[in-house]
């Protein structure tokens, strides 16, 4: 590299590259790959170099105010805990620089309570899916109404999206922390974190431990919950009844939020809006049961799978045994018209007629073109054995790049390493793991890892086995770029071999 | 429970946090970049963290949706920002998770070649890099042009990653 070239790659890194120098950057790093190295390095310095100047510059200022130590991991090296004190250049006033520490330090204080905060109320429950209000934790007998999709356990529920159904139970979890059951018929949308709308029907609600309060909105009245349980009804005319179970509930008509003072509800106690937005108490209400939580389902065995899949109604999109000679680059899969041909790196990835398989020595992907249509199940599968590679991995799975150098695959996924203490046999949506089997349980050697996708309902699924074992299952949050592949992926320093890679498709099971 | 899972997310967060940095400004070398994706791998770590069953694989864990979040990045300002194309990114991607165990290495050599710098230069650059400094202000300070400033700045950088690397290159391997 030429000290120009240098001076490109450091122009980059201090943000001061000129927009006419970037083809050439973009052709440095796309080449070289000690440019990349080094464009590592200069960050390296760069950060590195922030890191001492705070140090020392906290040091210099001791005794008046120490920096706040970081958690110190035990393999940081000596040298990174606390450096030798080392005097300040006398560019600056000992006074301004404290009033400048002062203001950094408030600063990020600001910021630190912040992010907890917004990492409290980004949180929710455990695997809430990204972007959603609420997730829908549990089901029991429930019909939907005609004219909407079904919906399914764990489904995420982005503001507006509406459950209608003519019976059975819902359990959501709201991203406040309440729990609401609706019963059918019932029509319900999800607001936000901490409100749902009910137009229709019977619903209980629970907050406890709230991260804030949580309201429903009927046609007539708003309710809101102060750390409780209670009941909402709505008829068909709009009236809207509320029962306090425990806790303090206040009550307003709708059409005079703000005006009129909310009626206190305690436990035991319960009142009503009709229409007209008349608000009144219930003295002596007659008992009725409210359903505080949805009933759970034993568990099924292993091999009772969540989908059903009639192979005699499947109909092949891409099969390919993937044996035979040559690269596997540029080759067709068999008994598919489209003449769609394997995209993958011109070496390493090679039909070896030896071991019958595709082997695969280098990172990458091997991809075919594949667009999902909704209200279909859809099966991807091939038969894997890792043979060398430690905690890298081969996989097979969905996604929505082209790129055969990159072992990226953004959608659902599953992979295989060949060691098996470290998740041997994870299945993911994106990044976020979606299964694993039990320590007891994993699964070495030759397998038929299999994807299948589900797009029948509001929120497509993914389920993932190992042989005939479910590793796991997700709902796939809406994604930032569409499935446009699918593909096979190892990644890194691994040897892998494939063989019997297909795509099957088949109508939504009645 | 909750405040349980919080607490641990923290405190494995903050422990990984300069390693994730270091692979997120290898993919995204400039500063408000690597900020910006650090802000959303910590959000989205942290949603995902109750799926995390084996806290000890944290790092490569979080490392992955370090590298989802980046590419994700990059698309999203593909159009507007002066952003390198997606495969030279994932390739960096690659290349800064495999070398992540040199990370430590590699700051230690760094703090021990900042010490052979001359004084003169220690203090410039610890004035330069101290949180709130202009480089702007500083030349004014220095009777230097902001050019100037910016040259001298960037043979030290420079000279600082040739010694880092002298350092690496030079150490005996690890049996």
């Amino acid at each position: 590299m030429t000290q120009a070239d240098l001076d490109i790659l450091h122009a980059f890194v201090s943000d001061s590259l000129s927009p006419e120098a970037f083809p050439r950057l973009e052709s440095l790093l796309r080449t070289s790959p000690r440019a990349r190295r080094t464009l590592r390095g200069f960050t390296l310095v760069e950060e590195g170099l922030g890191d001492i100047a705070e140090e020392r510059f906290f040091d210099a200022l001791k005794p008046e105010i120490r920096r706040p130590q970081p958690v110190a991991p035990a393999s940081q090296p000596a040298s990174r805990r606390w450096p030798r004190p080392l005097s300040l250049p006398s560019l600056r006033s000992i006074g301004s620089r404290r009033l400048a520490l002062t203001a950094l330090l408030v600063a990020s204080i600001a910021i630190a309570l912040l992010v907890s905060q917004r990492l409290r109320w980004a949180g929710g429950p455990a695997g809430f899916p990204a972007g959603a209000v609420c997730q829908i934790a549990a089901l029991s007998n429930v019909v939907w109404s005609a004219e909407v999709a079904p919906w399914h356990e764990a489904d995420g529920l982005q503001a507006g999206d509406t459950l209608a159904l003519d019976s059975g139970l819902i359990e959501l979890a709201f991203a406040c922390g309440a729990t609401v059951v609706l019963e059918g018929p019932a029509t319900f949308a999800a607001a936000d974190g901490s409100r749902g709308v009910l137009s229709l029907g019977r619903l209980a609600a629970s907050l406890e431990n709230p991260t804030a309060p949580f309201a429903i909105e009927t046609p007539s009245a708003l309710v809101t919950d102060r750390g409780t349980q209670f009941g909402v009804e709505v008829d068909a005319a709009g009236t809207t009844e509320v029962r306090v179970f425990a806790g303090l509930v206040d009550l307003a008509p709708l059409a005079s939020l703000g005006t009129a003072t909310p009626l206190r509800l305690a436990a035991g106690h319960a009142g009503a809006v009709d229409h007209g937005g008349s608000m009144s108490t219930i003295d002596a209400p007659a008992p009725k049961r409210f359903v505080l939580t949805v009933p759970r389902p034993k568990k099924t065995s292993p091999r009772l799978l969540p989908f059903r899949w009639d192979a005699a109604a499947a109909e092949t999109i891409y099969a390919d045994t993937l044996i035979g000679a040559g690269p596997l680059a540029g080759s067709q899969p068999a008994g598919q018209a489209s003449g769609d041909a394997w995209v993958a790196p011109g070496t390493g990835w090679q039909r070896d007629p030896d071991s019958a398989a595709l082997k695969v020595t280098t990172t990458g992907a091997a991809l075919l073109p594949f667009v999902p249509e909704q209200g279909r199940l859809y099966r991807l599968s091939v038969t894997m054995r890792i043979v060398s590679g430690g905690i890298g991995w081969g996989a097979i799975g969905f996604a929505s790049a082209a790129n055969p150098r990159l072992a990226t695959l953004d959608h659902a996924w599953m992979l295989q390493r060949q060691q098996t203490t470290a998740m041997p046999n994870a299945a993911y949506a994106g990044p976020q793991t979606a299964g694993e089997l039990p320590a007891g349980d994993r699964l070495t050697g030759e397998q038929v890892r299999t994807v299948v996708l589900d797009t029948t309902g509001n929120r497509w699924r993914a389920y993932f086995l190992a042989g005939d074992t479910l590793v796991g299952e997700c709902t796939l949050d809406p994604p930032a770029e569409p499935i446009t592949h699918v593909a096979i992926a190892v990644f890194p320093n691994t040897v892998a071999f494939f063989h019997d890679f297909s795509l099957q498709v088949q109508p939504a099971a009645p | 429970m909750h405040d349980e899972l919080h607490d641990a997310f923290l405190r494995l967060f903050t422990s990984h946090e300069p390693k994730l940095r270091a692979f997120v400004r290898s993919c995204l070398p400039r500063r408000q970049d690597a900020d910006e994706v650090m802000q959303e791998v910590s959000l989205v770590a942290w949603r995902k963290f109750g799926d995390l069953d084996d806290r000890s694989r944290f790092g490569p864990w979080a490392t992955l949706i370090a590298r989802y979040e980046v590419l994700k990045y990059r698309r999203t300002y593909a159009r507007d920002r002066l952003v390198l194309d997606e495969a030279i990114i994932a390739t960096l991607a690659d290349e800064a998770a495999a070398e992540l165990s040199l990370h430590d290495r590699r700051l230690a050599a760094l703090d021990s070649c900042f010490d052979k710098l001359p004084e003169q230069r220690r203090q410039l650059v610890i004035a330069a890099y101290t949180p709130g400094v202009s480089q702007k202000n500083l030349a004014s300070q220095l009777n230097r042009s902001e050019g100037a400033l910016y040259q001298l700045l960037s043979r030290i950088r420079q000279e600082l990653w040739r010694c880092v690397e002298r350092s690496l290159a030079s150490e005996t391997p690890a049996q």
